[in-house]
């Protein structure tokens, strides 16, 4: 689609500025406990208050630069949904009238607005491609990070969060990509239902089914708002098990790492480092999990607007 | 019956209908022909209650069905654009898709009358349209039928077939006492052959 609408360059400069945020962000966490708990330990105040210093800078540095990168993806996003919305309504002029007489009102609005946002938000919002990217960035630094740290803990990390990404990969998103079509279907179909409605007031009128046609309307806004609820479960349910699996993670971890602590193996700066590492696995997990998760119910928008524009 | 006396209506400054006056007896079958903006529909809205009347009064016994120029199709299945929601026995509405012709088609339907029929006419065309349209004005079961342009959209052999048939319904009912006015609005004369009487409508008048 990009490639089409001539903002494929931008975009990839765009996921590359934004690429090292999580993985720098999480590996400054885990420095900083690190230097800070070790300076605590030797009960050296200079050194733990320019690792403070060091901190605080990067955070400064850290944030003011993601910032200016969203930004830039704010205008992106703007741009790109203009630059969509004019494409869609060439290509639909372009087709032969018989396609047009086809095409509901509903249908058509549903696309130019709903379906275009969901499409640009793929390429433009968090927690979509770009946090995809980003999260797998993270995951790769924080796992090669781990394994050079001690390899028996973070293949026990692994252990707890590999199953969750598995089940939420191949349960949690064919589910919602699924919901989120029926959602857009029966969004359209309410839309042609308001819009008959309203440009066939004299038909209702004449035929005295004022009360018919409501309920009709009344019975697919229900439709469409337990699909949504329904939506809103699936994704409370995906979302309650990334802690529940990071939990069990995390206590097994301290066991061990408490033992390593006793024997003299690693200090508590060295342990919380862990942590921090173990917890830059879980957000890049997490990060991947939701964006993969969000894309699925986006691409519900992109799917109907290649259908209409035959985009590749 | 319909009664109509010093009927005028304007648009803005330009008038409409000039001062008419026309009644129709129950059983009755009258056409009015006229020009494209002459005044025809405005006519038909005033009579069935759709636009509020400037000056003049119009008496109209019973309620009035009307099937209206182009696709007037609800996004429901085609039973429902036939009843519109209202309890219509079975054979009511058999009756009238066979009348509007429609009865080899919704036959040929995997799913016969429950097929969608919505604004998208993946499955209907602008004949079967208008005929939906025509079933459904059957179907109501009212004393006064309008029909405007109502066979615009069919080819010359099932407008014959369709008028035809609706005559017999039509004679059928006056022999059961049901005693319904029929209005036909048309651009020709000859698409009016079984009217009792025929008007033309023009610069605002009738005669």
């Amino acid at each position: 689609m990009l490639k089409e609408l001539g903002a494929r360059t931008q975009y990839v400069r765009l996921l590359l500025l934004r690429l090292p945020f999580e993985a720098i962000r999480n590996l400054i966490y885990a420095v900083f406990l690190k230097f800070s708990f070790e300076a605590i330990q030797d009960m050296d105040n200079k050194r733990l208050c320019l690792v403070c210093a060091g901190f605080l800078a990067a955070n400064i540095f850290l944030f003011s630069y993601n910032g200016t990168v969203w930004r830039f993806f704010g205008v992106f996003y703007a741009r790109l949904q203009k630059k969509l919305k004019v494409f869609i309504i060439t290509k639909l002029l372009d087709k032969p009238l018989e396609e047009i007489d086809n095409l509901a009102g509903g249908d058509v609005l549903m696309r130019l607005n709903q379906d275009t946002q969901m499409a640009a938000a793929i390429y433009a919002e968090p927690w979509n491609l770009v946090f995809l990217v980003n999260g797998i960035a993270n995951l790769i630094l924080s796992s090669l990070l781990f394994w050079l740290f001690e390899v028996k803990l973070f293949l026990i990390t692994i252990v707890f969060v590999l199953p969750f990404v598995l089940i939420s990969s191949y349960v949690f998103a064919p589910l919602l990509y699924s919901l989120q079509n029926q959602i857009q279907k029966v969004g359209a179909d309410l839309t042609d239902m308001y819009t008959s409605y309203i440009n066939m007031a004299d038909t209702v009128y004449l035929y005295d089914c004022s009360d018919f046609f409501l309920q009709k309307i009344k019975d697919k806004n229900l439709e469409l708002r337990r699909l949504e609820i329904k939506k809103t479960l699936f994704k409370a349910l995906e979302a309650a098990g990334i802690p529940l699996f990071g939990l069990t993670g995390y206590l097994v971890l301290m066991f061990m790492g408490a033992d390593r602590i006793s024997a003299g193996v690693i200090t508590t700066g060295s342990l919380l480092y862990a942590f921090q590492l173990r917890l830059g696995l879980i957000s890049a997990s997490t990060m991947i999990i939701k964006s993969i998760t969000t894309i699925s119910v986006n691409k519900a928008g992109l799917k109907r607007i290649k259908e209409l524009t035959h985009l590749s | 019956m319909i009664k109509i006396e010093n009927l005028s209506y304007s648009y803005g400054e330009k008038t409409i209908l000039k001062n008419i006056n026309l009644t129709i007896p129950d059983g009755k079958k009258i056409g009015i022909v006229g020009e494209s903006g002459c005044g025809k529909t405005t006519l038909i809205k005033l009579i069935s209650g759709l636009y509020k009347l400037q000056s003049g009064t119009i008496l109209a016994e019973g309620k009035t069905a009307v099937v209206m120029q182009g696709n007037a199709l609800f996004p429901f299945t085609i039973r429902e654009n036939i009843t519109c929601g209202h309890p219509v026995p079975e054979e009511k509405i058999w009756e009238a898709v066979k009348i509007a012709q429609l009865e080899e088609w919704i036959n040929s339907l995997d799913q016969g009358l429950e097929t969608f029929a919505g604004v998208r006419g993946d499955n209907v065309s602008g004949g079967q349209a208008q005929r939906i349209c025509i079933a459904r004005a059957i179907a109501s079961d009212v004393p006064n039928l309008i029909l405007d342009e109502a066979t615009s959209a069919l080819d010359i052999q099932t407008s014959s077939k369709l008028i035809k048939a609706l005559m017999e319904w039509w004679q059928k009912r006056q022999k059961l006492g049901c005693r319904q006015t029929l209005i036909s609005i048309a651009h020709r004369k000859e698409a009016l052959d079984f009217c009792d009487e025929i008007y033309h409508l023009d610069g605002g008048c009738l005669c």
